[in-house]
């Protein structure tokens, strides 16, 4: 158990530093096309299931908190900055992109692979594979971005929304107050929080894709150790990400 | 929902639309969050002239680099740092407005406020000394105002050498625990004793209720008998009412009579007097010429007593004592023979 583990843990990373070792491929025209089709199917394409989500989270963050810590306005808004922008937004993204991508790039790469009819030391050239990994890892993690970005800000306009109605003060107050108790390098950190999450979810998924057998029985089961990778990288690096916080 | 696997060489070419997309949610994605970013390093003061003072505190605990600082409710900075000095106190760092700090006085001073499920706010107090703070060494007083976990604590310090107290309590207590064991015995014979007391106690109150049960019912005869004497008296009190009433009714007539009386005995006295003097105006002759009466029946009762049909009846007579005054009547009436 933790020989494998450690084996997917390296594996992970040399895959990461594989693909940065190669980000100049991104010159090439195909690729650059091909990144910016990952990123339109998985970040734009994605924007309405996690507005729609960051708005009913962001609804219910205020709400939850008025009901427990009562009508403490400065509590909430603490809460819902601490909490919504630092942890909610590139998790729930994070979660987002796992569910509809990362487990769709696995299972893609392995169709690829299944489909293509190479050998392994053809499908394992070095080009080939950066052709593949790299517009996907970089598309992960600039839509993780993208997302995050979106996603907080939906999830702080309904959450003063949310608050200004329960609370039954001027929409104007509670951002007044919001932006008086917020801090700034906190929105940056979350969008790089979540291009990390991206670029997680981008390795473990290309990985498990690349790395998958032959035959189509192999295609679920790609499938299902990119989702759980995903989520183990995920809750790693917001982990290190604590730490770092306590440093 | 799956992704459509990008060909690697020739993917396939967007409609215009599409290809503006992509930009449009990119460059808006960028636009909110350093709209977000820069609204909140706007709003707290980071691109307004700032000025820092600082406060020298014994404990940091609850404080950390942006904990709010307010004046008079309102935010006007936050903490910038807390060093840890050679003495082991802490030097803590404000950033605040610098529009404010010429109302800063000589004895300006923060006050943290603590409260359970609220984040701590240093509340700062402009202070009214005449003179303002030295911007040279810009230090204010610091105080702090216990949370209720700190009179927990401070509570729980206390209670705990008590609480060692009543443990050695405890364990002497449980080391005399034969003794305890000698004293419950003669606690359980004395409450054994305590009950037969009880119970005498018990029989005496019975007695005492049967024997005021008697005497209650001596008290009610004697009350009854009582209220028929007050019937009684009150029957003689009417009959002498009564009484009254009719004497009242009756006296008017007597008094009258008496009045009739006492005028009528008026004048039997003045009759009396005037017979008495005319008596008196008659009795001088009489009584002149009575002793030689007198004499003369005397006489005549010493010759009836000298003769002898009498003489032998009666004893003689005892001699004449002479009378006192010669003008006695009663001498007069029983005079000697002479």
């Amino acid at each position: 158990m933790i020989d494998a583990t450690a084996r997917l843990a390296l594996g992970y990373t040399a895959m990461l530093v594989h693909g940065l070792r190669h980000v100049g491929t991104l010159r090439r025209p195909g690729v650059r096309a091909s990144l910016a089709r990952q990123v339109r199917l998985s970040g734009v394409q994605a924007l309405p299931a996690v507005a729609v989500i960051a708005a009913l989270l962001g609804a219910i963050v205020p709400t939850q908190a008025l009901a427990l810590l009562g009508t403490d306005n400065e509590a909430v808004l603490k809460t819902l900055v601490w909490g919504g922008i630092g942890e909610l937004a590139p998790l729930a993204t994070a979660l987002v992109i796992v569910v509809r991508s990362g487990v769709a790039i696995a299972a893609e790469i392995a169709l690829m692979h299944l489909r293509s009819g190479m050998d392994e030391a053809l499908w394992r050239d070095a080009a080939h594979e950066d052709e593949v990994v790299i517009p996907r890892v970089l598309g992960l993690a600039l839509s993780a971005a993208l997302l995050v970005s979106y996603f907080q800000t939906i999830a702080i306009a309904a959450a003063l929304v949310a608050s200004a109605l329960l609370l039954g003060t001027p929409l104007l107050a509670e951002l007044d107050y919001f932006l008086g108790n917020g801090v700034w390098w906190q929105v940056l950190a979350s969008v790089g929080k979540g291009a990390l999450f991206g670029l997680g979810i981008g390795v473990v998924s290309c990985f498990h894709g690349l790395h998958a057998a032959p035959q189509v029985a192999a295609i679920p089961k790609a499938a299902v150790a990119a989702g759980v990778g995903s989520l183990a990288v995920v809750f790693a690096i917001d982990l290190f990400a604590a730490w770092l916080r306590f440093l | 929902m799956t992704d459509t696997p990008p060909g690697p060489a020739t993917p396939p070419p967007a409609d215009a639309g599409q290809r503006w997309l992509l930009p449009l949610v990119l460059a808006g994605a960028l636009l909110l969050a350093g709209a977000l970013a820069g609204g909140i390093a706007w709003r707290r003061g980071a691109f307004a002239p700032e000025a820092e003072v600082y406060a020298v505190i014994d404990n940091a605990a609850g404080l950390a680099p942006g904990t709010a600082v307010r004046m008079s409710g309102v935010r006007v900075g936050e903490v910038r740092a807390l060093e840890l000095q050679p003495d082991l106190t802490v030097r803590m760092r404000l950033r605040i407005d610098a529009d404010l700090m010429p109302r800063l006085r000589s004895d300006a001073g923060g006050v943290l406020i603590r409260e359970q499920l609220r984040p701590a706010v240093i509340e700062l107090e402009p202070g009214g000394a005449p003179g303002p703070l030295d911007p040279r060494h810009p230090q204010i007083a610091f105080r702090g105002r216990a949370s209720l976990t700190e009179i927990a604590d401070e509570l729980r310090g206390r209670l705990v050498p008590v609480l060692d107290d009543l443990k050695q309590v405890t364990g002497m207590l449980r080391q005399r625990q034969g003794d305890v064991a000698a004293v419950l015995g003669n606690a359980a014979s004395a409450s054994g004793e305590l009950a037969g007391a009880a119970a005498e106690m018990r029989t005496l109150l019975a007695q005492a209720r049967s024997q005021l049960g008697g005497l209650g019912g001596q008290s009610q005869a004697l009350l009854v008998q009582g209220n028929g004497a007050v019937a009684k008296v009150g029957t003689l009190i009417d009959q002498v009412s009564a009484s009254l009433g009719v004497v009242n009714g009756a006296l008017p007539s007597l008094i009258h009579r008496a009045d009739d009386t006492l005028a009528q005995l008026n004048a039997v006295a003045r009759d009396t007097r005037q017979i008495s003097a005319a008596a008196a105006a008659t009795l001088p002759g009489l009584l002149q010429a009575a002793p030689p009466v007198v004499d003369d029946a005397q006489d005549l009762l010493q010759g009836v007593r000298r003769s002898w049909p009498v003489r032998g009846l009666l004893p003689p007579p005892p001699a004449a004592e002479l009378p006192l005054e010669s003008h006695d009547a009663a001498v007069l009436r029983h005079a000697a023979p002479r």
